[in-house]
C-alpha cells in the first residue's frame, strides 16, 4: 500500500493517532518505493513554508511560489538520504498534515491546510510550537529544521546574511 | 591552481577500492583482518596493520568522497558526509547528534581540535574500572606518535574573532584558556572543516592513514552496511553485510560476506554497539550499548558591535577548561567552553522561533558570536548516559534521558557563557532556549536564565562526541572489552574506537582514540606475531 492510499483509509489511522498509539509498526508501506513528497503533501507544505519564512519570502508571485517550490525541492533532496526510521517518522508527520481526521483530532479543524489564511497557518504552527503534546512539538521542530535547512542551504539566499563561501584557486 | 586530490590520485595508481553502490552481484572476501569503520580507530588500525604485511579489508558504510567533492556547502556536506544527513537525534528527539558517515568517519568532518585524554579522566578510569594506563601502558608515547603522524601542533595563527572573544573573555574574567592544537598541514584558515577540508590541509584519516593503508595493499569497501558478525563459541567466524545505493539506502539484493583471522570494530559509539546487538553476542556484563555518553552541548549566541564572521577562519582555536573539573571529577556537572563555526544551516536550524523574529536575528548573522558548553557526562550516579536500541529495521537509536544533574550543570553553563559574552562587549545575548529572549544586560540575562525551565525541548541540546557503549575495564562483570580493546568473550574481536571509553572525556575525542588505538593495535600486532 503506498502512503497516499494508506492515508485515505483515514478512519483507521485517525483512530490510532487519537488513542495515542504511533502509526509506526502499523504501516507496511514501502516508503522508498513511493514518491517522498506526493502532491497532497506538497500542497500542505506549501501552506506552511510561508509561516516559517515570513519576512524573507518575496511578496509577489511568481517569485514567491518559486522560492516555496525551491524549499520543497530541497526537503525532497534531503529526504533521499534519510534512514528508514526517519522516513517513517516523516511519513507520520505528513499524514498528520494531509489527513482531515487527524487534523480534526489534533488541530480541531476539518479543513485542509491550503484553505487556511497565512494568519491561520501561523496560529496553527504557534500552537504546535507551544504544545505539550509530544507529537505536535516534534512536528513543529521537524518542519522547522527541514524548512530552514532547505532555505539556508541555498546560496541564492545567502546575500541577506552577508555570507559567501571562499573562491578557491582564483 | 588545481588542488591535488590524494584519493583520486591513489585510485589512479590502482588502489583496491570497491564501491558497494556499484556492485551488481554478491561477493565473498577474505583477509587477515577485517576492520569495520574507517574513522579515528579504523584509520589508525588499518595503516599499522597493513604496513606490517597483513592483508587488511576496511569496510565503511559511508561513501568514498574526497576534496574534489568538498564544495564548502552545507546542503552537500550534511547528506553526503554525516550520519542520517546530520539530522540524527536521540530517541526522544531532545538531542541532535553530529557524526561522520563517510570514508575517514568523523575525522573527515570534525573541527580539528586535538586534546590528550585529561589526567583526571584517566585516573577515574584506573580507579573505577581498573583500566591499565601506567608503565608500558602509559598513553603518552602513543599520543606523541599520533601528534607526529597527523602533524598536531598548537595553532600559531591568530584566532578568528569568534575564538578571540572566548580568549579575551577568559582573560577579563580570570578564567583559564588554552590555544588549541590542530591536526592540519598547510591550513588556509578557511573555516569549512565541518564540510570536509577542500584543500586536504586537515590531517584526517581520509588523507593520512587510509592512503597509508591503501598504499600497503589494503582493500576498501565503501557503501557497505554491516548487518552482523557470525560467531561460534568464543570466535567470530564471519561478517554479513549488504550494499547500499548512492543515497545510503540498503540494497538487500546485493550482499557481501567477509572472513578474517581477526576482526576490528571501529564503527563508533552508536555503530559498534548496534552491530554487536544485531549479532546477539554474549553480553554477561549487560553493559553492551549502555553507558553511552555525549558531552551534551548547550549554546549561547551574542550580537557583537563589530562583525565577527564566525564562519571564517579555523573554527576552533581556543578552549576554556575553567569549569570542566571545577567541582572535582565526581562533583557537579562540569563543562568545557568552546566556540563552533557558524554557517547558515547550522545556526538557522538552531535559532529559536520562526518567521519574522527568526529572520530579524538571522539578518545579524555576521555579528554573531556563539559559545558552546560541552557537559562532562558519566562521572556521577545521576549521569549514567544513554542506551543504544534497535529500530524495527535494525537501525540504532540512542535513548539518552537528560537528568536533573545535567540540566543543573547546563543552567550554570548558560550563566557562564553570557557572563563571558557581556565581558567582551556583547550588545545582547540570546541563549538557545525556547523560553529565552534577547537580553541586553548581564543582570537581565542572569535573572532570566535562573528562571528558565531546563527540561526536554525547552533548551536546545546537541552533541558531536558520542563515546562509550562498549566500555573497557579489567573486570568482565563491569566491562565489554579489556584495557586493550579485546572483547572479553570473543577472542578474535577487538574494539578500537570511542565506544570503549568508560565515561566521557571532558575533551574533544579524536586524539584520545588515536592514542589508545596506537597502543592497542601494537599489542594486537605482537599477538598476531607481526
Amino acid at each position: 500500500m503506498d502512503r497516499r492510499s494508506f492515508v485515505k483509509t483515514g478512519l483507521l489511522s485517525g483512530a490510532v493517532m487519537v488513542t495515542g498509539s504511533s502509526l509506526y509498526g502499523c504501516s507496511d508501506l514501502d516508503i522508498l518505493d513511493s514518491d517522498l513528497i506526493d502532491d497532497d503533501v506538497a500542497v500542505a507544505l506549501a501552506a506552511l513554508v510561508p509561516v516559517f519564512l515570513a519576512g524573507v519570502l518575496p511578496e509577489q508571485n511568481p517569485q514567491r511560489q518559486q522560492k516555496i517550490a525551491d524549499v520543497i525541492a530541497g526537503i525532497r533532496l534531503a529526504m533521499e538520504k534519510f534512514p528508514p526510521h526517519m522516513l517513517k517518522e516523516l511519513d507520520d508527520l505528513f499524514m498528520l498534515l494531509t489527513n482531515r481526521l487527524t487534523m480534526l483530532a489534533y488541530v480541531g479543524r476539518f479543513a485542509p491546510l491550503n484553505k487556511l489564511s497565512l494568519a491561520q497557518a501561523t496560529q496553527l504552527i504557534e500552537s504546535w510550537r507551544s504544545s505539550f503534546i509530544g507529537l505536535l512539538n516534534t512536528a513543529y521542530e521537524g518542519l522547522k529544521e527541514l524548512v530552514f535547512a532547505a532555505y539556508y542551504g541555498n546560496p541564492q539566499n545567502w546575500s541577506a546574511l552577508n555570507y559567501q563561501k571562499p573562491q578557491l584557486g582564483v | 591552481m588545481m588542488i591535488a586530490d590524494p584519493i583520486k590520485q591513489g585510485l589512479e595508481r590502482g588502489w583496491d577500492h570497491i564501491d558497494g553502490a556499484k556492485l551488481t552481484q554478491d561477493l565473498h572476501l577474505e583477509a587477515d583482518i577485517v576492520i569495520i569503520g574507517s574513522g579515528a580507530g579504523g584509520g589508525i588500525s588499518a595503516e599499522e596493520l597493513a604496513k606490517s604485511g597483513l592483508k587488511v579489508i576496511i569496510v565503511e558504510m559511508g561513501g568514498l568522497r574526497s576534496s574534489s567533492d568538498f564544495d564548502m556547502e552545507e546542503r552537500t556536506a550534511y547528506p553526503n558526509l554525516y550520519q542520517e544527513s546530520s539530522a540524527r537525534r536521540t530517541k526522544d528527539k531532545a538531542i541532535g547528534i553530529f557524526q561522520g558517515r563517510t570514508v575517514g568517519g568523523s575525522t573527515t568532518v570534525n573541527w580539528t581540535t586535538s586534546i590528550r585524554t585529561p589526567e583526571p579522566t584517566q585516573q577515574y578510569w584506573r580507579d573505577k574500572f581498573g583500566v591499565k594506563l601506567d608503565g608500558e601502558d602509559d598513553l603518552t608515547p602513543y599520543f606523541e606518535k599520533a601528534e607526529k603522524r597527523l602533524n598536531i601542533h598548537q595553532w600559531q595563527v591568530p584566532p578568528n574573532a569568534n575564538n578571540a572573544a572566548l580568549r579575551d573573555g577568559c582573560e577579563k574574567l580570570g578564567w583559564e584558556s588554552t590555544v588549541i592544537k590542530r591536526n592540519v598541514n598547510g591550513c588556509a584558515n578557511l573555516g569549512y572543516c565541518g564540510m570536509g577540508c577542500p584543500i586536504n590541509a586537515k590531517q584526517s584519516m581520509l588523507v593520512t592513514t587510509i592512503p597509508g593503508a591503501m598504499d600497503n595493499k589494503a582493500k576498501l569497501v565503501s557503501n557497505l552496511y554491516v548487518q552482523k558478525l557470525n560467531w561460534v563459541n568464543d570466535k567470530v567466524t564471519g561478517v554479513e553485510a549488504i550494499t547500499t545505493d548512492e543515497h545510503f539506502q540498503r540494497r538487500n539484493s546485493v550482499k557481501v560476506t567477509l572472513k578474517a583471522k581477526h576482526y576490528i570494530l571501529s564503527a563508533g559509539s552508536i555503530g559498534t554497539p548496534s552491530i554487536l546487538l544485531r549479532s546477539k553476542v554474549p553480553n554477561p556484563s549487560e553493559r553492551l550499548g549502555k553507558f553511552t555518553y555525549l558531552h551534551p552541548v548547550v549554546i549561547s549566541g551574542a550580537i557583537m558591535p563589530e562583525a565577527v564572521n564566525a564562519h571564517s577562519g579555523a573554527p576552533q582555536s581556543i578552549y576554556s577548561d575553567e569549569f570542566v573539573f571545577k567541582d572535582g571529577v565526581e562533583g557537579k556537572a562540569g563543562y568545557k567552553l568552546e566556540v563552533p563555526p557558524i554557517h547558515p544551516i547550522l545556526i538557522g536550524t538552531k535559532l529559536i522561533g520562526y518567521g519574522e523574529a527568526h529572520q530579524a536575528l538571522m539578518a545579524q548573522f555576521d555579528h554573531f558570536q556563539v559559545m558552546i558548553a560541552l557537559m562532562r557526562d558519566g562521572f556521577h550516579p545521576q549521569s549514567v548516559g544513554g542506551t543504544v536500541e534497535l529500530s524495527s529495521a535494525g537501525d540504532p537509536i540512542l535513548d539518552y534521558p537528560i537528568t536533573k544533574y545535567l540540566w543543573d550543570g547546563m543552567r550554570q553553563a548558560h550563566l557562564s557563557m553570557v557572563e563571558l559574552q557581556f565581558a567582551v562587549g556583547a550588545k545582547s545575548v540570546f541563549p538557545i532556549h525556547k523560553q529565552a529572549k534577547q537580553y541586553s544586560s548581564l543582570k537581565q540575562a542572569t535573572q532570566a536564565i535562573n528562571n528558565l525551565t531546563f527540561d526536554n525541548y525547552w533548551s536546545t541540546v546537541v552533541s558531536a562526541h558520542v563515546m562509550g557503549g562498549c566500555n573497557m575495564g579489567e573486570d568482565s562483570k563491569t566491562s565489554v572489552v579489556n584495557s586493550y580493546g579485546e572483547h572479553h568473550q570473543l577472542e578474535n574481536l577487538s574494539i578500537f574506537d570511542g565506544s570503549v571509553f568508560p565515561t566521557s572525556l571532558g575533551a574533544n575525542p579524536q586524539l584520545s582514540i588515536y592514542g589508545l588505538t596506537y597502543r592497542n593495535v601494537a599489542r594486537l600486532q605482537r599477538k598476531l606475531n607481526v
